[in-house]
């Protein structure tokens, strides 16, 4: 017998130097359908189609936005009225145009008129959108060629877009050919027919391979080396943990990441000017620091640039200050407002005066005794930024330039007057707009606590491009938040 | 066709080269799992894991450094995943022990037996024996690789050599008991 001495490494390093074993061939079937898989997963959704996707969905979002704030009470009452009166009229119309076509298309005809109206009026009543109300008016109208409503109802749909026109005309082509509408009602509910086949035969495949896993689960214990259809997906979900932590070259795996996120916010103006009246343009002002907060969720593109979305709740403010209030009890006569102010009911006996007016103004003694106020106006705001982050360095500490924009929905505004820090609400301002946006710049500065946690601290400049309107002066709004927030990524 | 061509059309997701690759080099690398894997069903799911991370990364291999050297790399980091995100190992004794100058008397042991032992290590024992022994990695970049500290990397790797030392000395009592 042969006695050597070795050192344990060297005999495990001589004894392993030329092994090498062939693996199942099982193993290879299983690669090559994950990754077949993995391309088909590809294709199916390219990332221009998620990012036009997100895109289009904010898009919508505003738009409708837009015409839910914008169209101001009047005109939403007036719209609703016009449903009203041609209904009966519509009706009536109906039946004469179906007496031409047929009289057996009388009551199918009507029948879909009256559903569609109370489809679009349920519609309405969900979106609460006045668009919708005057689609159906000059829907109406085409059918009944009521002159009259058609003229009213012209004005208003030059609002809306050609697509609306064209699905108009659809619905008009629908209604009035009844044969069609059957024939697909036929191959819909075929089509049914066909889907319900389908389940069946998904469920029956489902229900196969629920049995090949028990029967699996059973052979397992007998033979683990044997590939199973749980093994495969186990291997799957392993093979998406292993490549999301494996540090070989650089990737971006995890590409969501949720960020709670809180900041002070500094509102202000660039220029000098005024959003109350044209006599504080000159009147020193000061911004609030008030704060924001929300949650933002991100999508990185690749290594480099991330986009991102998310809803703040941001409150604004500003003072302007050397103010004098009075009373006023002549000037409020029949007339609640001033400038820009909708005074409350119970302060609308109250005016102000710019202390820099003084002079030019010829003074009782009883303004001069008046005391130094101030303005306050206080915005509250919902903010959807949609934001492009661009890493500039990808270390521990990362930096990264911030750009984008954000639509602003007016949540609630106000008007105080402050006198010696005691604040009285004296009335709302009338020139904010319901929706507005903001460009966006700024830095963001992440810590890697970890893989999946990320501590941000983003100072952001954000200026306002359409909030107020009727600004006297060189009113610039702008607002300059420090975000700091922990990211979740996943 | 020269290993560059293929890379380029593994690179374009040709299927064909994929298998021609995975024919190349299979068997290096699962003899590579089998070392770092506690047994064979395992090192086939790490086989596979790391050749589907292969493929989809390929496009990341520069072309500097062996190929070979990329692809152990792959295969070592997602046998080394497992027990990472796993983040339990067995519960082994810290406690830091000295290295002492293990030897064996020995003649050729079975393949076998060397690698089966080495799978019946303790998880963390067996990646820092397989680490440092057989694939020459330093103990400051096991360190990192594991989390750990160096500290613990050398008392990992002075109790595998003992357990391991223990296994082959038992083996060849039996061996020796059994030829007699």
């Amino acid at each position: 017998m042969k006695n050597e001495k070795k050192h344990i490494d060297r005999l495990f390093q001589e004894g392993l130097k030329n092994f090498e074993a062939i693996p199942n061939p099982y193993v290879w079937e299983n690669i090559s359908e994950q990754l077949l898989t993995n391309k088909k997963q590809r294709k199916v959704i390219p990332l221009w189609i998620k990012l036009s996707a997100i895109a289009a969905g904010l898009l919508l979002l505003f738009t409708l936005g837009n015409n839910l704030f914008f169209q101001d009470n009047n005109s939403t009452q007036k719209v609703n009225e016009t449903i009203v009166d041609t209904e009966p009229q519509n009706k009536q119309d109906a039946n004469e145009l179906d007496n031409s076509l047929g009289s057996n298309t009388v009551d199918s005809n009507n029948n879909t008129n009256k559903e569609n109206l109370a489809n679009e009026d349920s519609n309405l009543k969900e979106a609460n959108d006045s668009s919708k109300g005057v689609r159906i008016g000059s829907k109406n109208t085409n059918i009944n060629k009521n002159e009259p409503i058609v003229a009213k109802n012209n004005s208003k749909s030059t609002l809306n877009d050609s697509k609306l026109n064209t699905s108009i005309k659809k619905e008009l082509t629908d209604e009035l050919t009844k044969q069609e509408l059957t024939n697909t009602i036929a191959s819909n509910s075929e089509r049914n027919k066909t889907d319900e086949s389908q389940k069946n035969r998904i469920r029956g495949e489902l229900l196969k391979a629920t049995d090949i896993n028990t029967a699996v689960a059973k052979n397992e214990v007998s033979n683990i080396k044997k590939t199973s259809i749980e093994d495969a997906i186990a291997k799957n979900n392993k093979a998406k943990e292993a490549e999301e932590d494996l540090e070989v070259g650089d990737e971006v795996t995890k590409r969501w990441s949720v960020t709670p996120n809180v900041a002070p916010v500094y509102f202000n103006t660039l220029g000098e000017g005024s959003s109350i009246h044209n006599q504080f343009v000159n009147n020193t002002k000061t911004g609030n620091i008030n704060i924001s907060y929300g949650v933002s969720t991100s999508y990185a593109v690749n290594n480099k640039l991330q986009v991102r979305t998310g809803i703040h709740k941001v409150t604004l403010g500003y003072r302007t200050n050397e103010v004098i209030a009075f009373n006023n009890i002549q000037a409020r006569l029949g007339n609640n407002s001033y400038g820009n102010i909708k005074f409350n009911n119970t302060s609308n006996d109250v005016s102000f005066l710019s202390v820099s007016q003084m002079e030019a103004t010829s003074m009782s003694r009883f303004l001069l005794d008046s005391p130094t106020t101030s303005i306050s106006q206080e915005l509250d705001l919902l903010e959807i930024p949609l934001e492009i982050q661009y890493k500039i360095t990808n270390t521990k500490l990362g930096i990264s330039a911030i750009g984008g924009f954000s639509a602003l929905f007016l949540n609630s505004n106000e008007i105080y007057s402050t006198l010696d820090g005691t604040s009285t609400l004296i009335g709302k301002a009338t020139n904010i707009n319901n929706l507005s946006y903001s460009a966006n710049l700024g830095f963001g500065f992440n810590y890697k606590l970890s893989n999946k946690l990320n501590l941000n601290l983003e100072p952001m400049f954000k200026y306002q491009l359409n909030t107020f309107r009727n600004t006297s002066g060189n009113f610039k709004p702008y607002f300059i938040g420090v975000y700091s927030g922990l990211s979740f990524k996943f | 066709m020269s290993l560059e061509q293929l890379i380029q059309k593994c690179k374009n997701n040709d299927t064909e080269a994929q298998s021609d690759l995975y024919k190349l080099f299979s068997s290096k690398l699962f003899t590579l799992c089998l070392k770092y894997s506690k047994n064979y069903a395992e090192a086939e799911d790490n086989l596979q894991d790391a050749f589907v991370t292969i493929f989809k990364k390929i496009s990341q291999y520069s072309g500097k450094g062996s190929l070979e050297g990329w692809l152990k790399r792959i295969t070592i980091n997602t046998a080394l995943q497992r027990y990472r995100t796993q983040k339990v190992f067995d519960i082994v004794n810290e406690d830091q022990i000295e290295d002492v100058h293990i030897e064996v008397e020995t003649e050729t042991v079975d393949l076998d037996f060397l690698l089966k032992s080495i799978q019946e290590l303790p998880d963390r024992y067996r990646l820092v024996f397989n680490l440092y022994v057989l694939d020459g990695y330093s103990h400051k970049e096991i360190s990192e690789m594991l989390e750990i500290t160096t500290g613990t990397t050398k008392s990992n790797l002075a109790r595998a050599r003992k357990v391991l030392k223990d296994k082959i000395e038992n083996y060849m009592a039996n061996f020796n008991s059994q030829s007699l």
